[in-house]
């Protein structure tokens, strides 16, 4: 049986991640709320040998989405007792989450665990929401365009921790931004020696 | 000469990685510079990207990236940790006849040190870290 069919509702841990965001940033748009789990546990599998959240990270259109809070922000946050979930004035469809009362369950977050989701708020909780899609994507290339939308797993590994590298992202947006179809900036065949025209490149 | 091996100009060897590279010992970085160059020299002769054998040792994945249009085939090379080299795979056409590979990007840049840094901070604000 396919892991998103077994797990229902959000578990406490990933419960406690969600508090600690709203905790960190305030308010968060339900996009911050659906991406920014996927983020805390691609650090934490690497930080800590473990993920935290450990939600159904799926391959939305704009990116990867936490299925579970998706579900929780969409359909099941009436009357909850920790998180009220608003309508807000900058889109029809989106929402905005925050904390209705007390944040104890953010207690159950070890201080290992506290450190790794902190870190996740204060890096990547101001980046615009359609760049957090944007740099989901870019955290698991080996996707197909076509695949985006169509709700696969997404990876949580070494692999995409180490797509987090700042450099990284910034190669695949400069990237993103270039013609590679723009043959007047391809240079002439390098096959002769191409040791000799990386030297040259180096010291050009 | 199998296919012709291309640099696209504005991105290969960029302002960060040739930083990267020069704070590596000389003969550290003729060891990189020779890798990408037989690299280069594998994808002019093989048959497939990712598939072919020759490759292996690369451990090539495609590499897919927002908003480039999907005729370009991207594919992602793991050198020697931590260098990485991304290509672009032309195939045969009216203006490639033997197709193109492409050399795009090379970044060097994974360890993280700016993360752990980050982190560190974080960490020594918890009284209880272990």
């Amino acid at each position: 049986m396919d892991k998103s069919e077994v797990k229902r509702g959000m578990s406490p841990k990933l419960r406690a991640v969600l508090a600690r965001l709203c905790e960190r940033l305030g308010p968060l748009f339900s996009t911050q709320a659906v991406k920014l789990p996927y983020l805390v546990d691609v650090v934490a599998r690497h930080l800590l040998g473990h993920t935290i959240a450990d939600g159904t990270y799926q391959t939305w259109e704009h990116g990867v989405v936490t299925k579970e809070v998706f579900r929780f922000v969409k359909h099941e946050a009436i009357s909850d007792p920790v998180f009220r979930v608003e309508p807000h004035s900058y889109s029809e469809s989106g929402k905005r989450v925050s904390l209705a009362g007390g944040s104890e369950i953010v207690s159950i977050l070890s201080p290992e665990e506290l450190a790794v989701v902190d870190f996740v708020a204060d890096e990547y909780g101001h980046v615009a929401p359609e760049q957090l899609g944007y740099l989901t994507k870019r955290l698991n290339t080996e996707i197909p365009a076509e695949t985006w939308g169509t709700n696969a797993s997404a990876a949580v590994t070494e692999e995409t921790f180490l797509r987090l590298n700042p450099e990284w992202q910034n190669v695949c947006e400069r990237i993103s931004e270039e013609d590679l179809n723009d043959r007047t900036k391809w240079s002439d065949p390098i096959n002769a020696d191409p040791m000799a025209y990386f030297m040259r490149s180096l010291n050009g | 000469m199998g296919r012709p091996v291309r640099v696209y100009e504005p991105l290969w060897f960029d302002h960060q990685f040739r930083k990267d590279l020069k704070k590596l010992p000389k003969p550290q970085q003729e060891l990189r510079l020779q890798e990408i160059s037989t690299l280069a020299l594998v994808l002019a002769d093989c048959r497939h990207p990712t598939h072919d054998p020759s490759l292996a040792a690369w451990k090539p994945s495609a590499y897919h990236v927002p908003r480039v249009p999907p005729e370009v085939r991207l594919c992602e090379y793991r050198c020697s940790y931590p260098l990485r080299v991304i290509v672009r795979w032309v195939e045969p056409s009216q203006t490639e006849p033997e197709g193109a590979v492409l050399l795009v990007s090379a970044t060097l840049s994974h360890d993280h040190q700016r993360l752990k840094e980050i982190l560190g901070s974080h960490r020594t604000g918890l009284k209880e870290w272990s």
